[in-house]
């Protein structure tokens, strides 16, 4: 297992320690995102991603130029006005740009398809929010079965091409969720498996430094397939059909709703289809 | 091929409610001195180069195998290399263990023996695994989950025994998803749990009672099987009954006298890993038996000519004869008190096939044709009729959506 | 607009699909129509989207909307030029079908700031029409040197104004009749569907084909896709035999249901008109035979 991804906030004083590891910033404006990337590089980090989370948008933000190059994960609570985007469009497309929607929210269903068929990778993030699991069925129809080439709609892009029968699928890396790709480290450098870890404080070690090989810390190897844990606490998550390509994800950190069920049963029967259909396709043009 | 149930020890850290261990004997010895460890490798060169066309699987048991620590298995593996130079190729290693004790110690060691994967059990009803009621049984599953998590980092896979139990009944769909959904290769294979007479202890099944229970789980596995590639019994009797396959497991294989054999930490032999827990028919020890010997043994032959017994006797004309052979011959002495006997969970497979396989799947099982090929007949049957198209699922969606709303874009003016 | 029933206007999800449907089939053309298309909210957006994946579209329209619309439209899509982006405005005769109060401004603001996009079109549905007022337009407007003209059909089983059989000569006549001004203000005639070959004498034939090049005497499907993604070949035949888009794969598929349609119509009367039965042209496929619209038998369908 090679050393996770370092997810930190911009904080300069703390790229120094993490030379030749690769890293992450989380920057709160997008006029951040060149200044963190230099000051990554400077350090002697391998800059991952820049990780821009911001209450505009998207179509209010600006994309310049000097982006162009540098991995960006944009989260925006939603798309805008096509007519506000469309100069934007290219750009997106060009930079590589992922733009990170809520689920919970409608529009964002669409503009996620939308933005799709245009060439730009779109994923949709699952938060406290119940999304409208019906759409939520059609837009996964869409991206994981679209007849016309179009760019990756998370989860269901990864869903789909890394489904296989007899394994469980966890998706977490795609939201820097997963601990085997990405460690997440507060601006004291106190080091967490999760996002989620650090507002609760959940650290497994005071500083990176201290954790040499990840397998052998222990917090690191609970945290690392956390979502057995739901066996342990009797959760209705695993008694789902679903489970195997959701591990909780749909839920609400990890708490069960109504709607999500149903939803994950039917998307596993249709990936389940979609990868049946593969194989059978594989094999006819072998013989 | 010979499988050896290999019980270097009767110790365990575990206290399962189903546990059948009940060895009657020596019980002094709890673990296998190295001598007889020893002793025993030199006994399989003698096997393996008297029987060329042989090979010995060898599978770690107890109690529990890992209590042994890593260094044991060290020894174990200098033993082979120093008394199996020529015939050890020919000798394989498999564990089954409740993996509590997993640790980065043993990585290298198993990984030397070629060990890449561990039989194992996992209980989700509480109170019947670990020590302690529930809270033993919280901290067991706590300390299981732990290790397998190393375990699938260290590139190790796994797959469970679930052993069928009288609280299991009462939610079988339930539990099923539960546990195929806990072990990521959904391998799962369901087993009753099987008493020496005198311990039912109020967790005890009857034939019936695991038949219903399989019954009620088995149209949601037909249905997904794909999903659940690794859930028996069901996979092999798909495999026996549509794809005719001859491979069976030895209390169905009629076979087991010239298959099986145990070793228990005190050097005896005998013929399978439950007779050894229930200390029933040994056949000798190996400080002064060669494997041969034992194979040889009038027992063994009454298990052969059991066979042919019950295929012309009490199973005559059964279509299952086939796939089945009478069943566990220790079964059979436990309730009846000689081998002669067919076993008493027959219905298990009879009745699981008449009333629960033949009807969901639609296929019925080929008559028993004493040795002639499968017909290969079902194998077409088994294919899902008229497989939807990815295009039929999307249009699907797409109408039923489309008849149901517009967009949800905020008006523009 | 705002209080129309959403199921009346194009989902974005179907616009979408829309898209992917005509790229799959290699069409990357698209005309948006209505009612009148620019009343949906979402108008200018589509129309970008659809540019944006590469379209040519084409928007019918009456040129009558909203001033906030028609700034819309200036400020997001005039940067397209006319080979992307073009529109269709139907255009009445003020004396002849006089409009409502305030919609000849608002048609005018609209020509004022989108005549270079803009084709007009005109709709004969009266023997005794008049064009002069186009000509007039197209100078005023610096519309495209060019008028669709198309001669209103009858819709099956509805009572709509329409040219009958025994008008459609006239019809012509009076058309070839602007001949001096579609030459000196050099305005190419483009004409519809369904003007029947056999009413054109050979002259007009000659100076239609010199100024706008072939005319086609088919009459095939058209193909309308509705906000609730039915189908069907065209407007005159909207109520016979409706399809979803979601039965097809492909424009070919649909465009092979419908030309079937239209065999099995022609297929006891191979014409809508007598003559056509002995027809050469006809028969050498040269002429449809009048537009199948016209055909009796279409209402028993």
């Amino acid at each position: 297992m090679s050393y996770p991804t370092l997810l930190c906030p911009h904080d300069p004083a703390l790229f120094d320690p993490l030379k030749g590891h690769n890293v992450a910033v989380r920057v709160d404006r997008p006029e951040d995102v060149c200044r963190a990337a230099e000051e990554v590089d400077s350090a002697g980090g391998i800059l991952n991603r820049i990780i821009i989370e911001t209450d505009r948008p998207l179509s209010a933000l600006p994309i310049p130029g000097d982006w162009d190059g540098i991995p960006v994960a944009l989260f925006a609570p939603e798309m805008g006005r096509y007519r506000d985007l469309s100069d934007t469009i290219q750009k997106l497309y060009d930079f590589k740009i992922h733009v990170y929607f809520p689920a919970g929210n409608a529009e964002n269903l669409v503009s996620c398809r939308i933005l799709a068929s245009l060439g730009v990778t779109c994923c949709l993030a699952f938060d406290e929010r119940e999304p409208d699991w019906t759409a939520l069925a059609d837009l996964m129809t869409y991206a994981a079965f679209g007849p016309v080439p179009h760019a990756p709609i998370e989860p269901f892009h990864h869903m789909a091409s890394h489904y296989s029968p007899g394994a469980c699928l966890d998706w977490g890396a795609l939201y820097f969720d997963d601990p085997r790709e990405y460690l997440h480290l507060d601006s004291r450098g106190r080091v967490a498996l999760s996002r989620h870890g650090l507002t609760k404080g959940l650290f497994i070690a005071d500083h990176i430094s201290s954790i040499r090989d990840p397998l052998e810390n222990e917090g690191y190897m609970k945290g690392l397939n956390a979502w057995r844990r739901h066996f342990l606490e009797d959760h209705p998550c695993i008694l789902c059909e679903g489970w195997k390509i959701c591990l909780g994800r749909f839920g609400s950190d990890g708490r069960h709703r109504p709607g999500c069920a149903r939803f994950a049963a039917d998307t596993l029967a249709e990936i389940e289809q979609y990868w049946s259909q593969r194989q059978d396709d594989s094999r006819e043009a072998r013989t | 091929m010979k499988t050896i149930i290999f019980k270097a020890t009767d110790l365990c850290n575990s206290n399962c409610a189903y546990c059948h261990a009940v060895r009657k004997g020596d019980a002094s010895i709890k673990t296998m001195p190295l001598d007889i460890l020893e002793q025993f490798f030199v006994r399989a060169n003698e096997f393996l180069s008297e029987e060329p066309g042989e090979t010995l699987k060898i599978i770690w048991h107890g109690g529990e195998p890992l209590i042994l620590g890593a260094d044991y298995y060290h020894r174990a593996l200098e033993f082979k290399k120093r008394h199996c130079r020529q015939t050890g190729p020919r000798i394989s290693f498999d564990m089954q263990s409740n993996l509590t004790l997993f640790s980065r110690d043993y990585v290298d060691v198993l990984r030397e023996m070629g060990i890449r994967s561990f039989g194992t059990s996992f209980e989700l009803i509480p109170g019947l695994r670990g020590r302690g009621g529930k809270e033993g049984s919280d901290r067991y599953n706590r300390q299981f989950i732990d290790a397998v998590s190393l375990l699938e980092e260290e590139g190790f896979s796994w797959g469970i025994i679930y052993v069928v139990t009288k609280p299991a009944l009462e939610a079988p769909l339930s539990l099923f998803r539960a546990l195929t959904n806990f072990v990521p290769s959904a391998s799962v294979m369901f087993n009753p749990v099987t008493f020496y007479p005198d311990r039912a202890e109020g967790i005890a099944v009857t034939a019936e009672e695991f038949t219903d229970f399989l019954g009620a789980i088995f149209p949601e596995w037909w249905r997904h099987r794909d999903r659940y590639p690794g859930v028996d019994p069901f996979k092999s009797l798909v495999e026996n009954i549509i794809d005719g396959s001859d491979s069976l497991i030895c209390v169905d294989s009629g076979k087991c006298a010239d298959t099986h054999l145990s070793v228990s930490p005190d050097g005896s032999i005998w013929q399978c890993g439950r007779s050894s827990d229930w200390g029933m028919m040994r056949y000798g020890s190996i400080t002064d038996c060669s494997l041969s010997d034992i194979l040889n043994h009038p027992e063994k032959e009454m298990l052969r000519k059991r066979t042919v017994l019950l295929r012309d006797g009490e199973c005559g004309g059964c279509r299952f004869w086939d796939i089945c052979h009478g069943g566990c011959p220790l079964d059979a002495l436990a309730e009846t008190g000689s081998v002669m006997h067919k076993s008493p969970w027959c219905w298990t497979k009879k009745g699981f096939i008449e009333n629960y396989f033949e009807p969901v799947t639609g296929i019925r099982h080929p008559c028993a044709r004493n040795g002639s090929p499968h017909p290969g007949k079902n194998r077409d049957c088994a294919k899902p009729a008229g497989a939807d198209t990815i295009q039929k699922i999307a249009r699907e969606r797409r109408e039923k959506a489309s008849g149901l709303r517009t967009s949800p874009h905020k008006e523009a003016l | 607009m705002a209080e129309s029933d959403p199921s009346d206007r194009v989902s974005w999800e179907n616009v979408v699909y829309i898209a992917d449907f005509l790229i799959r089939s290699n069409d990357h053309h698209i005309a948006l129509l209505g009612g009148e298309p620019t009343l949906h909210p979402q108008f200018v957006d589509m129309t970008l989207y659809l540019l944006d994946r590469g379209f040519h579209v084409t928007v019918f329209t009456s040129g009558i909307m909203a001033d906030e619309r028609l700034a819309e439209l200036k400020a997001f899509l005039t940067a397209f030029p006319p080979e992307r982006l073009q529109f269709v405005c139907n255009l009445n005769n003020p004396d002849q079908t006089p409009a409502m109060k305030g919609e000849t401004e608002k048609i005018a603001r609209f020509l004022t700031a989108l005549g270079p996009w803009t084709t007009p079109g005109f709709n004969i549905y009266r023997t005794d029409f008049s064009l002069d007022f186009i000509f007039d337009d197209i100078t005023r407007f610096n519309l495209h040197r060019q008028v669709r003209i198309g001669m209103s059909s009858p819709i099956a089983d509805e009572d709509n104004l329409y040219i009958k059989r025994e008008d459609m000569k006239k019809v012509i006549d009076r058309l070839y009749g602007y001949r001096p001004l579609f030459e000196k203000l050099r305005v190419q005639p483009s004409l519809d569907c369904g003007f029947p070959l056999c009413d054109f004498t050979d002259e007009q034939l000659g100076w239609f084909y010199r100024m706008a090049g072939p005319i086609s005497f088919g009459c095939g499907p058209a193909i309308d896709i509705k906000p609730n993604m039915d189908v069907y070949s065209c407007f005159p035949l909207s109520n016979v035999r409706k399809r979803s888009l979601f039965e097809f794969n492909s424009i070919q598929d649909v465009l092979a249901f419908y030309l079937q349609l239209h065999d099995q119509i022609r297929r006891d009367v191979p014409g809508a008109f007598d003559e056509c039965t002995a027809c050469v042209y006809r028969k050498e496929g040269r002429c449809a035979g009048g537009g199948v619209c016209h055909h009796r038998e279409v209402s028993g369908l």
